[in-house]
């Protein structure tokens, strides 16, 4: 009977204590559960999904095209016509603010996703192993860390255009560089976090209770790293969206004519912009700071609902 | 410990190695060279003009030879400023430092005052204010952050110069013209400032706000301890072992140049040297820089690894 | 689809009748009349700026800053790197530096002719080959050492130095024994001949227009430069760059990296002592130099030609305006090398097929022009007259492909033999860029070619084209000195990487080259731009403006395109 409550055998479990087993769900369905209580996340995650739908679905029922130049409306301010006004260029602000969330919410969310998940299991597996496999791992994040990124953009730039890549696809070529770039310093992070969680007294206790290395690995040490994770991933989708706009001025990253909202921002270059045309750099420096603080705010939500510490009420 | 840092500095040198040939390489792939920017060059004078550069050899003679003036301890000679590479550097780095180390005690300041204060009394409306801030500061360009500082401080009110590291024309030596540096220093420091304690205080605060939910907090507590002993002596030291690994990628940005914020405010940093010697594909500044940074980089890693084992006796590198 | 509205179509129609810079304010008040847009009050109200000099309306606006320097004029520089040598130096702001420090032989005046420097005169044989070129009486550098013509031919000596790395290709000169020299088989050239303190005379193998000028340059100091020169060593000069000794208006004084570069007056210079007492270059960048000349701290710069600034520069009050034409144009090479671009009728009808109009107007906004042929209108070697200005006539563009056997296929795009027209442009990033690959992209698909863009930086941008992996690339020349560099990229022997191969042109160009008289050369390159535009070898796209300004605190600065600032410094005064 002792037995069966350290028994890792669900169903007995619950075939033992029913009543229990039905009141109490599963680790993640509480997290669910307690993000969907979570009244400002659940906000955030509505406005990005309803961001992502809009930058999907707006510029095909817009009546202007991307490309639409238009040498009489240059510059023109928002107006019944052009809801957001002009460029520099005559073509609509509004559709080109949607196209360009496409875009750029697609660099942050691959961005993010590849370079955190490569740098979270390097410097996992580098923190939990130890030995050759950490050194190995490290050298090889310090010796990526030395290779300069604006020359290997230019370098797979040229490559690609050599081949001929259609220019739109360039920017997927851009998030596999910078991810490939960013994953040492995470890999650092992680592996930082593990090696001071691997000392603490309940991962002893994992120990003590002889428990496999991998329930150790799965089921209690990496789920305390999810704080630092989410902070990484939240900043990195930050980081990468105004990556793009830096590279935009140095001119890399989207190139024109295919927006994205760090180059719209660096179409307005000058002090004269700014203060005359707002239209021009406000629409996406507003799309940008929304999508960069409910990424932030989903994700304190999502760090919160995870921690078993957090105190909730079940329901 | 001290064994510990031998064997790691003796790992360099080889990575060191391993990490200059793929760089040669990268900027060998690199299509164009320095002649190639040149567009009033006549085909027979560009021809001349490679052999006299050495550009026509094969890479890898190009990489030996550059090897073996790097053990020699000369890191070659710019071709787009005609000096050579170490005297290049000298004439910018140094105001780089300048500017990243004032602004890094800023920052570092400020995020750490900004996310433990936050972390103390998380989700409360001083928690909120400061999320948003940071998320406002974080998502606003680089570049017109600058603009806007320099239209408020200098142009509007006249408090502080438009740009440049000292007045023009001024021979000013000694106290004066530290004040004059200070001066022109306040708008740059102030810029990067505001764009880089956001992300600080993110990292800060979700470690304090780990530390802070911890058993043994709750026991310094219970044991009847003043907070500010608990924060400050036992929280805190804590909270700061994830971010002795930030502090430790910190080292090479000192003295890789903001390359916006220099270029807006006229900062003489390194900076520019990036881009420029990019653009003109001048191989011994870029790799001299480049191996420079790299040099850093590595040593950098190094002190955080040293710092976290000193700081944490349990963490022991097996 | 673009929406079209009647103000759209009238403003079309009026875009065929005219192509000045005007015509477009022209447009904007017809749409205007129609009632269709509303404007905002932005500067198209204006009517453009004029080019010369607008002088500045309220000099009392004139910042404190400014007014408490009492003998030192500021300009503005970009980039400088301290290479202050004028046959050494890598960038063009050097040049500006240098330009400040040494003085030529031979000068520019504001529309590109020769006008005598530190040369009093000179003659050239009846077979164009021999130059005789006597000095000016008691020349010295700034330390009060003699010029003489022996430190002219050491000058051009060092030019042919087996080492020598500069921009300057002295070779283009053609002067006997230069080549022997250079290969280790003469110990001097024999082509320069001292005959005096004050003359010396050049002998050339064949006749070339841009030999006097190449000649004609700025003049190092034998003694200084000069000392223990052997051939085969150039390394000593490299540390000679960073403390020049000239014989300009004034004598460099400092240099901080970065930061400014200082001069005081030359009290030997042969035009006489400038009036200013100091001088100082201060590294400004496009961003923030309006702020700078705003706050004083600078009293001359220069700006962008874009309606904005000059209006901010108006409202100012205290700045002369000054706006000069530039001599440089910009153009869209083809790859003649490829089976689509070979054939003329595609090429025009590329040309005709693209709104270059519409592009200029939008990049310059009225400072600007369409190009039509290789060389600026600031030069006297530019004649419109009888040259085909390929105006926007897409039906006409539709014709000539079909001509070439280019049908319209399934999707629009058109076919010949299986191949479809599609080109790949290659462009760096640069405003004309932005905005001319919408527009041809636009453009194109109306006639049914498909645009393939690529944004690479501009070095990659040349190493590819030299490769040949392109069909079109977008750069703009150089500063054009004489009407023979506009169109030497034309000539068979330097266009191996474009294909681009007319005997006929290259007749014209060696004849234009070969003939010394500026009356004689004018209908020879006339002839030359109308020959180009039924064979264009590129699209030309336009001509630019420069703007710059300068403070009302001082007088004097004409700036033009040949000698910058630096051409009226000598006469630059503070007003009192």
């Amino acid at each position: 009977m002792l037995g069966s409550l350290f028994s890792t055998n669900r169903r007995l479990r619950k075939a033992e204590i029913p009543a229990l087993a039905q009141a109490t769900p599963s680790p993640w369905r509480q997290a669910w559960r307690a993000l969907r209580h979570n009244r400002l996340a659940m906000l955030c995650l509505l406005a990005l999904i309803v961001m992502a739908v809009w930058c999907v679905v707006g510029p095909i029922w817009s009546p202007w095209k991307n490309d639409a130049t238009d040498a009489l409306m240059i510059n023109k301010p928002p107006g019944a016509e052009h809801w957001l006004g002009t460029d520099f260029l005559g073509r609509d602000v509004y559709t080109r603010l949607l196209l360009a969330g496409r875009i750029s919410l697609i660099i942050g969310l691959l961005t993010m996703l590849l370079s955190v998940a490569l740098g979270y299991l390097l410097g996992a597996l580098s923190g939990y192993a130890g030995g050759w496999t950490d050194k190995v791992i490290m050298r090889l994040a310090d010796l990526v860390m030395t290779i300069p990124s604006l020359p290997l953009l230019i370098v797979a730039g040229a490559m690609l255009s050599e081949l001929d890549f259609p220019a739109e696809s360039r920017i997927y070529m851009v998030v596999v560089m910078l991810s490939l770039l960013e994953w040492p310093k995470l890999a650092r992070l992680v592996r930082g976090q593990i090696l001071s969680l691997r000392e603490r007294d309940f991962m002893l206790a994992t120990q003590v209770l002889g428990l496999s290395s991998r329930r150790r690995l799965f089921g209690h040490l990496l789920p305390n790293t999810v704080p630092i994770l989410v902070v990484m991933a939240t900043m990195a989708v930050a980081n990468a969206i105004l990556m793009e706009s830096a590279l935009s001025y140095l001119g890399m990253g989207v190139v024109p004519p295919t927006p994205s909202w760090g180059n719209m921002m660096d179409a307005a270059n000058s002090l004269i912009d700014f203060q005359r045309r707002p239209w021009l750099w406000m629409p996406p420096g507003i799309a940008i700071f929304i999508t960069v603080i409910a990424i932030n705010v989903l994700g304190d939500g999502l760090r919160d609902a995870l921690d078993p510490k957090m105190k909730r009420s079940l329901k | 410990m001290g064994n510990f840092i031998l064997r790691r500095l003796l790992q360099t040198v080889p990575m060191l190695l391993l990490a200059s040939l793929i760089i040669f390489m990268l900027f060998a792939k690199t299509p164009g060279d320095f002649i190639d920017g040149n567009i009033t060059l006549t085909a027979a004078r560009a021809a001349e003009l490679k052999a006299i550069y050495g550009l026509d050899q094969p890479l890898f003679t190009r990489y030996l030879h550059w090897l073996g003036q790097l053990l020699r301890g000369d890191l070659g000679f710019s071709l787009q400023y005609q000096i050579p590479v170490s005297q290049l550097l000298n004439q910018y780095i140094w105001n780089s430092f300048l500017l990243a180390s004032v602004a890094l005690v800023f920052y570092w300041g400020i995020g750490l005052a900004v996310g433990i204060a936050s972390a103390l009394k998380p989700n409360s409306l001083f928690d909120h204010v400061v999320s948003v801030v940071v998320f406002a500061a974080m998502s606003f360009p680089t570049f017109f952050l600058c603009l806007l500082l320099i239209k408020w401080f200098a142009v509007d009110l006249h408090w502080l110069p438009v740009g440049g590291m000292t007045n023009t024309g001024s021979d000013d030596s000694g106290w004066a013209w530290v004040m004059q540096v200070a001066a022109h220093l306040a708008l740059p420091v102030l810029a990067l400032v505001m764009l880089q304690a956001g992300s600080l205080t993110r990292y800060f605060r979700a470690s304090m706000l780990d530390v802070v939910k911890m058993d043994f907090i709750r026991t310094a507590r219970a044991k009847g301890l003043r907070e500010r002993t608990v924060i400050f002596k036992h929280a805190l030291r804590n909270a700061l072992l994830p971010i002795i690994t930030l502090l430790g990628f910190e080292l090479p940005g000192l003295f890789s140049g903001a390359i916006i914020t220099e270029k807006v405010f006229n900062w003489p940093g390194a900076g520019h040297i990036h881009i420029d010697s990019l653009a003109a594909r001048d191989y011994p500044v870029l790799m001299g820089f480049t191996l420079f940074l790299a040099v850093l980089t590595i040593v950098g890693n190094l002190i955080a690894d040293v710092l976290y084992a000193w700081a944490d006796p349990r963490i022991r590198v097996r | 689809m673009q929406r079209l509205d009647e103000g759209a179509i009238l403003a079309r129609l009026l875009n065929r009748l005219t192509t000045k810079p005007t015509h477009f304010t022209l447009a904007l008040k017809i749409a205007l009349l129609s009632g269709m847009v509303a404007f905002s009050t932005a500067s198209f109200a204006d009517e453009p700026l004029k080019e010369g000099i607008t002088p500045a309306t309220d000099a009392s606006q004139i910042p404190t800053a400014a007014k408490l320097r009492k003998d030192t004029v500021v300009a503005g520089i970009s980039e400088p790197q301290g290479i202050f040598n004028p046959y050494f130096f890598v960038n063009g702001w050097d040049e500006n530096v240098t330009n400040v420090i040494f003085s030529r032989l031979i000068d520019w005046d504001s529309h590109g002719k020769l006008v005598p420097g530190l040369a009093e005169s000179w003659t050239i044989s009846p077979d164009n080959k021999v130059y005789t070129i006597k000095l000016r009486p008691n020349l010295t550098f700034s330390d009060g050492s003699p010029l003489t013509a022996e430190d002219v031919a050491f000058t051009l000596t060092v030019l042919y130095d087996p080492k020598y790395d500069g921009d300057t290709d002295i070779t283009l000169a053609n002067i006997a024994g230069g080549a022997e020299y250079k290969a280790g088989k003469a110990e001097s050239v024999s082509g320069l001949k001292v005959i005096d303190a004050h003359t010396l005379q050049v002998t050339t193998t064949q006749p070339g227009a841009t030999t006097l000028a190449k000649i004609g340059g700025p003049v190092l100091s034998k003694a200084y430069y000069g000392k223990g020169y052997q051939r085969g060593n150039l390394d000593y000069l490299r540390t000679l760059h960073g403390k020049p000794l000239g014989n300009g208006p004034y004598v460099y004084d400092k240099y901080i990296p970065g930061q400014e570069i200082r001069f005081h007056a030359n009290t030997h210079f042969y035009r006489g002592t400038p009036p200013t007492p100091r001088f100082i270059y201060r590294v400004t960048n496009p961003s923030t130099n309006f702020q700078l000349f705003q706050t004083g701290e600078t009293d001359y710069d220069a700006f962008t030609s874009r309606p904005d600034d000059i209006e901010q520069l108006k409202m100012l009050g205290f700045a002369n305006i000054n706006l000069y034409g530039s001599s440089d144009y910009s153009k869209v090479e083809f790859n003649v090398h490829r089976p689509a671009l070979k054939d003329a009728k595609v090429r025009q009808a590329l040309i005709y097929g693209l709104d270059r109009q519409k592009l200029i107007d939008v990049v310059y906004q009225g400072y600007g022009k369409v190009a039509i042929e290789p060389i600026a209108p600031i030069s006297w070697a530019y004649n419109a007259d009888g040259v085909n200005p390929y105006k926007y006539d897409p039906a006409q563009a539709k014709k000539l492909l079909d001509e070439a056997g280019w049908k319209p296929g399934p999707d629009g795009i058109r076919v010949k033999d299986g191949k479809r027209l599609e080109l790949t442009l290659l462009v760096s990033k640069k405003v004309l860029n932005d905005a001319l690959i919408p527009i041809a992209k636009e453009n194109w698909q109306q006639i049914g070619v498909l645009l393939k863009p690529q944004v690479v930086d501009f070095n990659a941008l040349m190493s590819q084209r030299k490769a040949g992996n392109y069909d079109l690339a977008s750069f703009s020349t150089s500063t054009l000195n004489d009407p023979h560099d506009g169109v030497w990229d034309y000539y068979s022997t330097e266009s191996k990487e474009s294909g681009y191969n007319n005997p006929q042109v290259d007749k014209l160009i060696n004849e234009g080259n070969a003939e010394l008289d500026v009356e004689k050369r004018k209908p020879i390159y006339h002839q030359l731009y109308k020959v180009l535009a039924d064979d264009p070898p590129v699209i030309l796209l336009g001509y630019r403006q420069i703007l710059s300004a300068s403070s009302a605190r001082v007088t004097g600065f004409k700036p033009d395109i040949y000698n910058g600032l630096t051409g009226s410094l000598p006469d630059v005064k503070i007003v009192k």
